[in-house]
């Protein structure tokens, strides 16, 4: 008789959980719907896996641990101006408030406040990017309409019976194989999201939602607070590349392993973008001493390429994205150099700017 | 027949020296602490360590978190593993189901007796903690905080609202959960506005002070009344009471098993560890859900604005599940056991 209970204990959710759904959705308009989902507000909690395995370097320590490990966030989105994502972590957590007038990240840890007047378009990821909604709309805006769009089954997500599609990426010049997006077909708000990397059969990320309610939420929730006794401090930009992109661009080339430059965003002159598909390249100066110590974080934590290139150059690399640092001979021009791009176009990219774009 | 069963825990020794032992670890940490004035760094160490330098009402968060990995659950499964296997191997056990005693009550009197220990443990803990915490490091840190008012009134631009340290508020929030707090003040600590450190100067904003003295932020950044953070440490106390139940049972189930309680002591400690290991293994992903470990510090949930309740919840379900499976068994093994010695 206990065996009958424990069993029905762990049995009853396991089958609730796993119960497939029955919602069905033309893959194209699915994914128009879930392309246009930015005004669709929700309250929830999701959990995001992704199994990239960065090693960990001191100056890039956030993305490392969004791209290995789990994430466990809380969101509250009213509008694409109104927003409040947590990050939790078993002792803390880290909040960013989108207002109209700017962001506010509260840090438990450090019991600091930071008011940022603006990031950019441009950034490098950060855990809020896993959330399924923002995840889906910023990859999927990278696709090309003629991408083919499948059904996928149906699946139950934190309460939502949500159709599936699979975006097959065609473009080779990008590591993404196929997007698989699950979503809610009569609002599209996405509610779980897999990204697979070409020649890699499992996803190397997936995000759903383990909690959700569709509608505005608690307004009270989206205004920043700080607490009793903490630090208010102000930033003009919360990004690593926000930071760097507002040096010189000089250096940067217009054109990049066959990528021409977009107009550089105001105020962040030195913010390299190639491209605007997922297969873009990011390419921003660095200074000769971060450019030293992201160069020998990467040779320390040994999982660097060297690349091949007239100068010194390495890739951390991913079967999804690729960061390398690129140094002139001397030392005295350096560059970051990032993207969701197969090898040869790292490889390319780093000649181009070593060459000072003469392609 | 349970007043017999608490009658034995109470005069044990054995009972209050594991009391004793578990108030003594954060007291020793409050310690080096107020001395050293060193706290881990941001988003390390246990879970509310570097907030007490600020408000000592918060410790008694602080020392739950320092003692629920692993001296409780150590003390919890001594006390359910020796239950039932002590009386046995001390040869007690077949006199005391010579009287006329049922063995399933017997068995929900022995429950009994370890849910009394664990509430008693946890509630001490907390005690002491809180008075330890407030006696060294004050109640909160007024002077920081009024120091800190022109500069968020001066810039604040950008920030609707930040708060009652704000200085636009006067008043003191409504502190939600307020009758909960009300009720928990009886055995929770709850945070006394006036058991400060009495440091009393630059006191240009008395309610800003008064504001200051008697609130500490939660996780979010929300200032906590104290009637707020008495009710949310006794939501964390109940949860991590809940928490230890499944502890419990494992210990008490292994002691109907074996006639030895080291033996049945160290095995709910091994099936712990074992949680404990697959829990922080991302290939296991699929039974953690399962695992007794797994919603342990989901107790630090309630210091979260809104309070999120999913891995409570999940944490209360499955802790009741455990209980309900083993105590199932336990009964089951023992009912229908010889009882040989």
């Amino acid at each position: 008789m206990v065996a009958v209970v424990g069993a029905l204990l762990v049995g009853v959710p396991a089958v609730l959980a796993a119960r497939p759904g029955d919602a069905t959705a033309d893959p194209a308009q699915l994914r128009d719907l879930v392309t246009a989902s930015a005004d669709k507000p929700w309250t929830g909690y999701a959990e995001a896996r992704a199994a990239l395995g960065v090693p960990r370097i001191a100056a890039l320590s956030d993305v490392s641990t969004l791209l290995s490990g789990v994430t466990r966030m809380r969101g509250w989105y009213a509008a694409p101006d109104q927003v409040r994502t947590d990050v939790l972590t078993p002792v803390g957590e880290r909040d960013r408030y989108v207002t109209p007038r700017g962001q506010a990240v509260w840090d438990y840890g450090a019991e600091l406040l930071t008011l940022v007047a603006r990031d950019p378009r441009v950034r490098l990821p950060r855990s809020e990017d896993l959330l399924p909604p923002d995840l889906a709309r910023r990859l999927l805006a990278g696709t090309s309409p003629s991408d083919p769009a499948t059904a996928l089954p149906a699946r139950r997500v934190a309460g939502v019976d949500a159709a599936g599609v699979r975006v097959t990426v065609a473009d080779p010049e990008t590591t993404v194989g196929a997007l698989d997006v699950w979503a809610d077909p009569s609002t599209g708000l996405p509610v779980a999201v897999e990204v697979r990397a070409k020649g890699v059969p499992d996803p190397l990320i997936s995000t759903a939602f383990a909690e959700l309610a569709q509608g505005p939420p608690d307004p009270a929730a989206l205004a920043p607070r700080r607490g009793p006794g903490a630090g208010v401090t102000r930033s003009p930009t919360s990004d690593l590349f926000g930071v760097l992109g507002r040096g010189d661009g000089s250096t940067l080339p217009d054109r990049l392993a066959g990528r021409d430059r977009e107009p550089p965003e105001r105020r962040f002159p030195a913010l390299g973008q190639y491209g605007t598909t997922l297969g873009q390249l990011i390419a921003v100066p660095l200074p000769p001493d971060l450019a030293g110590n992201l160069l020998s974080g990467i040779d320390r934590a040994g999982a660097g390429r060297t690349l091949t290139v007239d100068g010194q150059g390495s890739a951390l690399e991913t079967p999804l994205l690729t960061l390398a640092v690129v140094r002139s001979q001397d030392g005295a021009r350096a560059w970051a150099l990032s993207g969701l791009v197969p090898r040869p176009t790292i490889d390319s990219g780093a000649a181009d700017l070593l060459a000072g774009g003469a392609t | 027949m349970i007043r017999v069963e608490l009658l034995k825990l109470v005069r044990r020794p054995r009972t209050w020296v594991a009391v004793g032992l578990l108030c003594l670890l954060p007291a020793i940490v409050a310690v080096f602490l107020a001395t050293t004035r060193i706290s881990p760094p941001p988003g390390q160490g246990a879970a509310f360590l570097s907030a007490v330098l600020q408000s000592g009402s918060l410790y008694p968060a602080a020392a739950l978190a320092l003692v629920l990995p692993i001296f409780l659950p150590v003390a919890v499964a001594v006390v359910a593993g020796d239950s039932v296997a002590g009386e046995s191997s001390q040869g007690t056990l077949r006199y005391l189901l010579v009287r006329p005693v049922r063995r399933t009550s017997l068995l929900l009197a022995k429950l009994v007796a370890v849910v009394v220990f664990v509430v008693g443990t946890v509630l001490a803990v907390a005690g002491t903690s809180y008075v330890v915490g407030v006696s060294l490091f004050g109640a909160g840190d007024p002077v920081a905080v009024v120091q800190a008012l022109p500069e968020v009134t001066g810039g604040d631009d950008a920030v609707a609202g930040t708060g009652p340290s704000g200085g636009g508020q006067p008043q003191q929030q409504p502190a939600a959960g307020g009758q909960v707090g009300g009720q928990g003040a009886a055995g929770a600590p709850a945070a006394r506005p006036g058991a400060d450190t009495g440091d009393t100067t630059a006191a240009d904003d008395q309610a800003a002070r008064e504001r200051a003295q008697s609130s500490v932020s939660s996780l979010s950044g929300d200032a906590l009344g104290p009637a707020d953070l008495a009710a949310r440490m006794l939501g964390a106390m109940v949860y991590v009471t809940v928490s230890m139940l499944g502890v419990a049972a494992i210990a008490l189930f292994l002691s109907t098993v074996t006639t030895s309680s080291l033996g049945a002591t160290l095995g709910a400690l091994a099936a712990l560890i074992t949680s404990q290991v697959l829990v922080s293994l991302d290939a296991a992903s699929s039974v953690t859900p399962y695992l007794p470990t797994r919603y342990w510090l989901a107790w630090i949930d309630f210091f979260r604005d809104p309070i999120f309740l999913r891995d409570i919840t999940a944490g209360l379900w499955l802790q009741a599940g455990y209980v309900v499976v083993l105590m199932l068994a336990a009964w089951a093994n023992f009912a229908t056991k010889d009882v040989t010695s």
